[in-house]
């Protein structure tokens, strides 16, 4: 297993040992006194995420580790091009699908794979969104592996969360410990709602100052609702529900007091299944009835896309690479983890015969619910999940069980400093300008010893990541 | 008071903004920078050729007794002139301050380290709010509360053309330096910020770029902000057209005081920096005119 902090130290990272020096300078009792101040922080901020219990939503901190991820600036800028590069091909992959299909004719990815992911969206066939932009902002899932190279778990299209982590993260860390950053180059995140809001205007299809841009969310009672509300404030656009707009003449309207205002941009952070009743699921109370006609219609544009979430499908994302290939002719400049597609008949033998070494996941589900880490299973459980996976090929991925690095965290139970499992979401944005990847991310922890679960949902925390200036 | 009270938290605010900001790239390159924008900020003098120390910068801006521009300082002077009337003050109000003076004295007594600067700088904040709800909840509004209130809406008109002032020397100086774009927007971003009126320029101009003129014109005209220098005066005039006592020349005063007010909200040149520039000029010389005339009015 690869300990970051280890083997940054020996290869001589000037930032971890500027960073360590100044917490030499203090001692365990100062240390935890800061630690809470940062809890306070996120507390007094409001820096919360609803967890459910039976029909409740308890609001909880989200866990933070005061010792943060480094990475330097050559390896963050090999990331960032990979990101660019693996977004572009999705991008380019999702107009495809949802026009020529060249992709598909070229059988470089089956066609029954695409057509039979629960995210395809027929009502985005034939349609090319503005700019041609689906896939507006990115998150994608990166592990470090014993091997040293960073490789991406799978892409978040539909609606990638956790960026409001990684900037109050960062205010945190600079009120608690102002001197790190007088002595270590960090890069700065705080750009990152202005080049959203930019993104967002430049896909508007109207001018500046005519540009009306809203975030639609579920509600208060969405697990990152806290988000929401951020994004929204940060970035000076309204917070609204589904029964805040309404749609007149071919347009989406917020209704306010002062009378109906045009909606030009949605940024919805609701799931496709949601967002129009007329066209999606019709119990739907969340969303816009008409919603998906005025988009057709090209009078509002909806951030992400509907349909991107295919790229989710955890199937599909094994073909990235391909993407890559096809449509930019590249090599991927990150990796993709190494995917066997249970749909395939010879990578289903294959996961037959080595299941105990193999995660298994389903396609479509995320935060870290459903995954099956076999070689902790008992036969009897493997040999049931065996028989789930026969019954349903197309619905299951493998892959092997890759170690995600280590990092020393602060375990408060234990009172000391312990190496905990990490990985990396990325925030990618892609507007009718120059791409941005946020330079940093978000590193999530796994609080409990050994685990590789790092997801918030399952008692996983988050770090501050550096990106260290060139 | 009321002067000291704004002043007070004006250079308490700027001194945290231009911190915590400086620790965000891309100004961590510049800390000598921002130690002397905050010394410039409160007039405090200093060898423009040393290096400035952090703590040193802080002790004199915040805790120096002798440093007539530190905000001990003037809080103390808010203890002594709310000792001064403290008949006409309540309980309530003489209390929150003499906290606040207790606050400040004993935390100039102990170490001030950064990892303190924060929880510094927030229980700051807790007093002057604390301060100004006891102003507006306990006293009767009165003759005194009208002098409190003038004198708070004058230092604050003057304090924001000061920052005003001070942030576009410092994007020119940088400017001047080549710095990169991402530097100077940086130095509005904090004359924002340092008036906590971010998220304010946010919403008054959804849908537009983010431009110097859009924020002068926030700062200098909007009729609903605050802190805004148009809504500032406007305040003055009014608490002086309630105050009941009246000596002879008043009504001169009041008139200057309104005839300045209108020619002030005619400017309109704010993608103008030259003409902006001339109206912090010209409206800080009539403020401290203002000021003046109302001391001659009622005090000498």
């Amino acid at each position: 297993m690869l300990d970051e902090v280890i083997k940054h130290l020996k290869s001589g990272s000037i930032a971890y040992e500027k960073f360590f020096e100044l917490l030499s300078q203090m001692n365990m009792q100062e240390f935890k006194s800061l630690s809470d101040l940062a809890k306070l922080s996120f507390l007094n901020q409001g820096v919360t995420y609803a967890l459910y219990d039976k029909n409740e939503s308890v609001e909880q901190i989200f866990p933070f580790d005061l010792i943060p991820r480094i990475i330097d600036g050559p390896e963050w800028d090999r990331i960032e091009k990979g990101m660019i590069q693996r977004n572009m091909a999705l991008n380019l992959f999702l107009h495809d699908v949802y026009n020529e299909g060249k992709i598909l004719k070229d059988k470089v990815i089956p066609e029954y794979l695409i057509k039979s992911s629960v995210h395809y969206c027929r009502q985005m066939e034939g349609f090319t969104p503005p700019k041609g932009i689906y896939c507006h902002i990115a998150g994608s899932d990166l592990i470090r592996h014993s091997d040293g190279e960073f490789y991406v778990l799978e892409d978040n299209l539909r609606n990638p969360s956790g960026v409001s982590y990684v900037l109050t993260n960062r205010i945190a860390m600079r009120k608690v410990l102002p001197d790190a950053f007088k002595t270590i180059p960090v890069e700065f995140v705080s750009d990152y709602t202005e080049r959203l809001l930019n993104a967002m205007w430049s896909v508007s299809g109207r001018d500046l100052g005519d540009i009306f841009c809203v975030l639609l969310t579920p509600g208060s009672f969405n697990s990152a609702y806290f988000e929401h509300t951020y994004l929204a404030q940060k970035m000076g656009i309204e917070l609204v529900e589904g029964r805040d707009l309404v749609v007149e003449d071919d347009h989406v309207y917020l209704k306010s007091i002062g009378g109906h205002i045009r909606v030009d941009v949605i940024y919805r952070r609701i799931d496709d299944a949601y967002i129009d009743p007329d066209v999606f699921n019709p119990d739907s109370m969340l969303g816009l009835k008409g919603l998906m006609e005025v988009y057709n219609k090209g009078n509002v544009t909806i951030i992400n896309a509907p349909g991107t979430g295919i790229s989710d499908d955890k199937a599909v994302c094994a073909y990235v690479p391909d993407m890559i290939k096809y449509y930019l002719d590249e090599d991927p400049i990150i990796s993709n983890v190494p995917t066997y597609i249970c749909h395939k008949p010879e990578d289903l033998q294959y996961v037959r015969e080595n299941v105990e070494s193999l995660v298994v996941k389903p396609v479509d589900m995320s935060g870290g619910y459903g995954v099956c880490i076999c070689d902790e299973m008992t036969i009897e459980e493997r040999q049931e999940l065996l028989r789930k996976v026969e019954a349903n090929p197309r619905n299951f991925i493998a892959q092997p069980k890759m170690l995600l690095s280590l990092h020393s965290t602060f375990i408060e139970d234990a009172d000391q400093f312990e190496p905990r499992h990490i990985d990396l979401r990325t925030f990618t944005i892609l507007g009718a300008n120059d791409p941005y990847v946020l330079k940093g991310g978000l590193t999530r922890t796994a609080l409990i010893k050994n685990s590789l679960i790092v997801n918030s949902s399952q008692g996983g925390g988050s770090k501050d990541t550096w990106v260290i200036k060139n | 008071m009321g002067r000291y009270i704004e002043r007070a938290e004006f250079y308490k605010r700027y001194c945290m903004v231009e911190y915590f900001s400086a620790l965000e790239a891309p100004m961590a390159e510049h800390q000598d920078f921002t130690l002397r924008s905050i010394m410039y900020m409160s007039g405090t003098d200093f060898d423009s050729e040393t290096i400035l120390n952090e703590r040193e910068v802080f002790q004199k801006v915040l805790f120096d007794a002798s440093n007539p521009h530190s905000v001990y300082y003037m809080v103390r002077h808010v203890r002594e002139n709310a000792r001064g009337i403290r008949n006409n003050i309540s309980s309530e109000l003489w209390e929150s301050i003499n906290k606040w003076f207790i606050f400040m004295k004993d935390r100039g007594q102990q170490p001030f380290h950064s990892a303190h600067y924060y929880t510094f700088f927030e229980t700051m904040r807790f007093h002057v709010a604390m301060i100004k709800s006891d102003m507006v909840h306990t006293l009767l509004h009165n003759d005194v509360w009208h002098f409190l209130n003038l004198g708070m809406y004058i230092e604050r008109s003057q304090q924001v053309f000061k920052i005003m002032r001070s942030k576009i020397s410092d994007y020119h100086i940088l400017s001047n330096k080549g710095e990169n774009e991402a530097m100077l927007s940086f130095q509005f971003h904090t004359l924002l910020k340092s008036l906590e009126a971010f998220d304010v320029h946010q919403v008054q101009n959804r849908g537009f770029m983010m431009t110097h003129a859009t924020i002068f014109k926030l700062i200098i005209s909007n009729q609903d902000f605050p802190r805004s220098t148009n809504y500032t005066l406007k305040k003055c005039h009014q608490h002086l057209l309630r105050i009941s006592e009246r000596p002879e020349g008043y009504s001169a005063v009041a008139e200057s005081l309104e005839s300045s007010l209108s020619q002030l909200e005619s400017f309109k040149e704010f993608d103008n920096e030259d003409q902006v520039i001339q109206h912090i000029e010209d409206s800080n010389n009539m403020i401290t005119n203002i000021h003046h005339d109302i001391v001659r009015l009622f005090f000498q």
